[in-house]
């Protein structure tokens, strides 16, 4: 096991260019962009160019220093990230942003966080003395057909809400979109989890009638909001 | 084909129907936020919540008593 995660400083380019890149993309876009634009105070471009210094820096510490490694690569980095987007106030307003960049910025964010996520010390959960050794386990049924198109189907649902939230241009309602798109992305894919793994499930199911029963007065309730909502559109 | 297993069928395709319901709901509802229709909004958050409660509530396992 301890193969796998050499801890040396031979550390491979490519797990090297995994923690810099995703991160050196998400700077680019959502802090060297304003940070460089006309209007921008200067000590927003100087806290900016240090979030870069910063997360260049911890690739030579990532090897072998792991613990120095993240403290300049993640809370440094983003401690200068938000500095500058403190610093620049305005200049982040959601009427000025282009929206395709903060997308985009968004998606390096969380590759951002993938590529940090990967990079763990010499110890691993196979090394820990209470561990059971022996030959992997082997799952005891397989995932039913219809669960990987309900699994995909919730995940391009989760990425729908995020991109919906960006049409928000009024800045406080933005937040609030934001956060909501959050809450129901991660609703929907715990939801469709729940589904995916019932299909085909060992787990005996309640019958069908008695399944129908459960959401008979929440269907109602449905029904009834519906027939609010189509008296509204027609009033309307 | 037995009465046991089309209903059970029928609560399948409802789970899902649901599930689908309340995917459209939580997409209309933070569209109508993006165009400013706030009032609207709420309703299919709303609406959109009820609905997937609904799907996860059927997903209960036989209860060991019956």
């Amino acid at each position: 096991m301890s193969e796998r995660n050499p801890p040396s400083e031979l550390m491979p380019l490519s797990e090297r260019t995994r923690v810099l890149l995703p991160g050196l993309y998400a700077w680019l876009l959502t802090v060297e962009l304003p940070a460089f634009s006309r209007g921008a105070r200067p000590a927003a471009r100087v806290t900016a160019l240090a979030a870069m210094v910063v997360l260049v820096g911890a690739l030579f510490f990532v090897g072998g220093r792991l613990r120095l490694a993240r403290a300049l690569g993640i809370y440094a980095f983003i401690g200068f990230c938000v500095v500058t987007w403190a610093l620049l106030g305005g200049e982040l307003s959601p009427l000025r942003a282009d929206r395709i960049r903060a997308a985009t910025g968004s998606l390096g964010w969380v590759l951002y966080a993938f590529g940090w996520g990967r990079v763990r010390g010499g110890r691993v959960p196979e090394d820990q003395p209470f561990a059971v050794l022996g030959a992997p386990l082997f799952a005891r049924s397989r995932l039913h057909p219809r669960a990987l198109p309900i699994a995909a189907f919730a995940v391009l649902a989760a990425l729908l809400f995020g991109a919906l939230a960006f049409r928000v241009d009024r800045p406080e309602h933005a937040v609030l979109a934001h956060a909501t798109a959050t809450a129901c992305a991660l609703v929907v894919l715990a939801a469709s989890a729940r589904i995916a793994l019932a299909q085909g499930t060992r787990v005996e199911l309640a019958s069908g009638v008695s399944r129908l029963n459960v959401v008979a007065v929440r269907g109602a309730v449905l029904s009834v909001l519906f027939g609010i909502g189509l008296v509204w559109a027609a009033l309307r | 084909m037995s009465e046991r297993a089309f209903m059970s069928r029928v609560a399948n395709a409802v789970n899902v129907l649901l599930f689908l319901a309340a995917c459209a709901a939580f997409a209309l509802g933070l569209y109508a936020l993006g165009d400013r229709r706030d009032l609207q909004a709420i309703y299919w958050l709303i609406v959109g919540g009820i609905a997937l409660k609904s799907t996860t509530d059927m997903l209960r396992p036989r209860s060991s008593g019956r």
